[in-house]
């Protein structure tokens, strides 16, 4: 549904480029994360396939439609939440998405109902200068829906928020995407993305690092681990051992065999273990 | 497209009620008014006054003067009385007569007020009296022929309302446009306008008619307290609406290339200023360069004392002058607005 080819993109036009002949591709109805850290180029893609930002080189197609011609009604059927919150702070909770929702030329959906989906219910009436940033980042996220979109583009939806509130903005985007709604997820939150998103690509300098669905990237590139803790003359041992390898399989026979074993459990590695093993650098 | 329209403009003037800047303008409006109805003077001209000495033989001029009935001011009896008659009043000017009636001489004295050209002036005023008295054509007063129909004179305070409907009406949408683009910056929310089907036109002309909606309310209120209801208020509308439009239009071109109103205040305050050049000829006719007329300020305070004040000129090129103004003010402000705010990282 949504082709990527080619993009290239550079800020300076001096040849250092944001973005390197980048390329993937989204179905529809996938959750897509777009995994990072700052800086590599994660906003740079999404504001380009938004066509916020005009196209360099490469291409972005929807459908078969070039996001070079897009027309207006495009953002008809896109919706996007912005990291940092972006609202009119003079205007309340409820003015915000009812003067938002005034802008589209489709049916919207209900402001409070909105609203009342992430808590914001009760401060529909408060100016948006009052709200925390964490009210600010859910009415920003629910803005984003107000034109019930075929696509979402999602850029750190659960960043700052306390883990109940972020539980059930991740329940509203799992919901979208069983209504059949495409989602481009964009974040440095590899729990989340794992949780969430049907394939990932690593972004790093600008270039896809890897691409495939969590699962896959942790079968292909993380080596699976064995913690066993173990009682030896009275006195507890801990240990990490990798199957895979012949010392430690024998290692781990021997403990099984000779000694008394208090707990054993097969251990994955985490998306983020597995960037930092492919890059080289952390996520933050 | 209205319903997105009427959305913007409700949006903006929601936002424009909660904005100080609004509420402060209004203030002064109200300020405006108290100045030009009960502060100002209808007439603030200064009029010389003269005195005058007769010393040429048998004070044939003061004579000459007495029986053709000619009178510019009071004769003394000499100069002694005339400086002390002089001293009474600041605006005085002493006129001593010498020489012969046919070949006068005349000295001018004055409280060092006056310039040289306005002195030589009367002196040739003075000169041509007496000579004319001599031959028999002098009189009383000089023939005035009016090239079209009589016009009451102008009050000063109410001549006051076609500036104050120029330079603080209309300008109006020059500032309010600038901030509300700074703040649009500030919060982000340019950047989740650009995402919607809004595009350039919708926030332009939503912008422009939701300050024109207030800058109506604003000129029409100083209008009709100070001018009252006998003014042609179709041709006010008309000047009104295409000049607010005009100077928004202008407002936000120049806003979008700035962040914030301290790195926009410069070049802001200065465009203001210089767009104010025309009030100096308005006020002093005798100040007129060509490259005034180039102000489109300049048509608009013509058009205005037009209205106010009807000496019976066609406004029609004039207002077709502005109207042409502000579509092209149009084009450039959408093209710039475009490229400028639509897009990111320009």
């Amino acid at each position: 549904m949504i082709e990527v080819r080619n993009l290239y993109h550079d800020y300076t036009g001096k040849g250092k480029y944001a973005v390197r002949d980048l390329s993937f591709e989204i179905g529809k109805g996938e959750i897509f994360g777009f995994l990072g850290p700052s800086g590599a180029g994660k906003s740079t893609v999404q504001n380009i396939m938004t066509g916020l930002l005009p196209i360099q080189q490469g291409d972005v197609l929807y459908g078969n439609k070039s996001v070079r011609n897009l027309k207006p009604d495009f953002f008809n059927d896109i919706g996007v939440s912005f990291e940092h919150p972006n609202l009119y702070t003079k205007l309340s909770g409820y003015e915000n998405l009812k003067y938002y929702a005034g802008l589209f030329s489709v049916p919207t959906q209900d402001p409070m109902k909105l609203l009342d989906m992430v808590g914001l219910r009760d401060s529909a009436g408060k100016k948006a200068s009052a709200y925390s940033k964490g009210m600010k980042q859910r009415l920003v996220f629910v803005r984003a829906l107000i034109n019930k979109p075929r696509i979402l583009f999602l850029d750190e939806p659960t960043s700052g928020l306390d883990p109940s509130t972020a539980g059930k903005i991740k329940d509203i985007i799992l919901q979208k995407k069983r209504e059949g709604c495409t989602i481009f997820l964009t974040t440095h939150n590899m729990a989340a993305a794992d949780e969430m998103c049907d394939r990932v690509a690593f972004l790093n300098e600008g270039g896809i690092a890897a691409m495939d669905t969590p699962r896959n990237l942790k079968l292909k590139y993380g080596d699976k681990s064995i913690r066993v803790e173990y009682r030896e003359n009275d006195r507890m041992f801990d240990k990490v051992l990798f199957p895979a390898k012949a010392d430690d399989r024998k290692q781990l026979n021997d403990i099984i065999n000779n000694n008394e074993i208090e707990t054993i459990h097969s251990q994955e590695a985490t998306l983020e273990q597995i960037f930092i093993q492919l890059t080289g650098r952390g996520l933050e | 497209m209205l319903k997105k329209i009427f959305t913007m403009i409700l949006q903006n003037l929601v936002l424009s009620f909660r904005n100080s800047l609004v509420w402060v303008l209004f203030g002064t409006l109200i300020v405006m008014i108290v100045v030009v109805l009960f502060a100002m003077p209808k007439e603030y001209s200064i009029s010389q006054v003269y005195y005058m000495l007769d010393n040429t033989a048998g004070s044939a001029i003061e004579s000459t003067f007495e029986r053709k009935g000619i009178e510019i001011g009071q004769f003394s009896r000499d100069q002694v009385e005339l400086e002390s008659s002089m001293k009474n009043s600041n605006n005085a000017i002493g006129v001593i007569f010498e020489g012969t009636m046919e070949k006068p001489e005349i000295t001018l004295m004055h409280l060092g007020k006056l310039s040289e050209q306005n002195l030589n002036v009367i002196k040739a005023t003075l000169e041509e009296l007496v000579s004319s008295a001599v031959d028999g054509s002098a009189k009383s007063s000089p023939d005035i022929r009016f090239l079209r129909g009589q016009i009451e004179p102008v009050p000063k305070n109410l001549a006051l309302v076609s500036v104050l409907m120029v330079f603080e009406v209309l300008i109006l949408g020059f500032l309010l446009v600038a901030v509300f683009i700074f703040q649009e910056k500030s919060d982000g929310s340019i950047r989740a306008y650009r995402v919607t089907p809004g595009g350039t036109f919708l926030y332009i002309s939503s912008k422009t008619l939701a300050f024109l909606v207030i800058g109506i309310v604003y000129g029409g209120v100083l209008a009709l307290l100070t001018m009252g209801f006998d003014v042609n208020y179709l041709e006010l509308f008309i000047v009104t609406v295409l000049g607010f439009i005009l100077y928004t239009l202008i407002g936000m071109i120049i806003a979008v290339f700035f962040n914030n109103i301290s790195e926009w205040f410069f070049i802001g305050i200065t465009i203001l200023l210089i767009n104010m050049a025309p009030v100096f000829s308005h006020e002093f006719p005798a100040f007129s360069p060509g490259w005034i007329s180039w102000f489109p300020s300049n048509s608009i305070l013509f058009c205005y004392d037009e209205i106010f004040f009807p000496s019976g000129k066609s406004l029609l090129s004039p207002i077709l002058l502005l109207a042409l103004e502000t579509i092209i003010a149009y084009v450039i402000c959408h093209f710039i607005v475009n490229r400028k705010l639509m897009k990111e990282g320009k």
